[in-house]
């Protein structure tokens, strides 16, 4: 996409992004009022809410930010730190019983 | 203006991305701090305590929500303008960030009052301390940005502005705009969702 992309391609390509970040927010808003009669899903509310920020979280960093097509020295330093505070954030979520094995 | 160096990366790129790997454990803190801190409210048995699902107002912040996430749209919208010679796209797009960010500024000034006359102040109690240190951190973030974009799209009316030069310095506001954005994804989620968990 980066290389040979016109600027028009570009847009395109960032718009239609915009769209898919904009379906998951509406799901993930409504997911709670549709799954409300489904007992199975409704229970799984949370796993996957966390999965669908996951998943915006990801595409923003990969297209938006381009960490996609950027070298690998600044995807490492972004795991890195990321991997590092997600760390932090387990281990605290554990140590205070906000979540439990 | 961009000058070679040893990674072949701009050094205020770089510099930019190791602010938001540090930025990452800020926000890691924060946000751990307030699911610690609500955790512990909700074993105090006391029905004067304000709790997260009786003053978190979902509809009113999917919509800043959505005004957060199309500001990042516009963005790099902005940024493709300038990589491509195309000042009017670039300014348009730069204000209408700027702009965006503003209205997400006037959501979250709107909650907070909101907040403030249904009693949960910052010293209300460890859920309000630590729900408006989050945000209001956050919304700083977003104010710097702003500030930071109107400061870009100025610039641009100076002769001296060449699109060439100057779009590093687009795409290093553009990174620290995004990030910005990506942490109110997962605020929006631990936040504001979670408070519908059944």
């Amino acid at each position: 996409m980066e290389k040979a992309a016109t600027k028009h391609e570009k847009n395109i390509v960032y718009i239609k992004i915009a769209v898919l970040l904009a379906v998951i927010t509406a799901i993930e808003v409504a997911y709670p009022y549709l799954t409300e009669d489904i007992k199975g899903l409704h229970q799984l509310y949370m796993p996957i809410l966390g999965g669908l920020s996951a998943i915006k979280f990801f595409i923003v960093v990969a297209y938006y930010m381009h960490l996609k097509f950027d070298p690998a020295v600044l995807k490492r330093i972004f795991a890195f730190s990321l991997s590092l505070a997600v760390l932090f954030v387990s281990a605290l979520l554990l140590l205070f019983e906000v979540v439990e094995f | 203006m961009t000058h070679e160096t040893t990674t072949g990366i701009d050094n205020r790129k770089m510099a930019l991305w190791v602010m938001i790997g540090s930025e990452c454990m800020l926000f890691g803190s924060l946000i751990i701090n307030y699911l610690i801190q609500v955790h512990q409210i909700a074993g105090v048995e006391n029905p004067d305590l304000i709790r997260p699902a009786q003053v978190i107002n979902v509809p009113v912040t999917s919509l800043s929500t959505f005004v957060l996430l199309m500001s990042s749209l516009a963005m790099v919208l902005s940024l493709n303008g300038l990589q491509h010679g195309d000042i009017a796209q670039f300014r348009k797009w730069c204000f209408g960030t700027a702009g965006l960010g503003a209205i997400f500024l006037g959501f979250q000034a709107y909650e907070f009052t909101e907040f403030y006359w249904e009693g949960l102040g910052l010293t209300a109690n460890n859920f309000g301390a630590a729900f408006f240190l989050l945000t209001g951190t956050h919304g700083a973030h977003v104010l710097v940005g702003v500030i930071w974009l109107l400061i870009m799209g100025g610039w641009s009316y100076r002769t001296s502005f060449q699109s060439e030069h100057h779009s590093i310095l687009l795409e290093v506001a553009g990174l620290y705009w995004h990030f910005v954005d990506v942490i109110w994804i997962i605020i929006f989620t631990v936040v504001y969702l979670f408070v519908l968990a059944p």
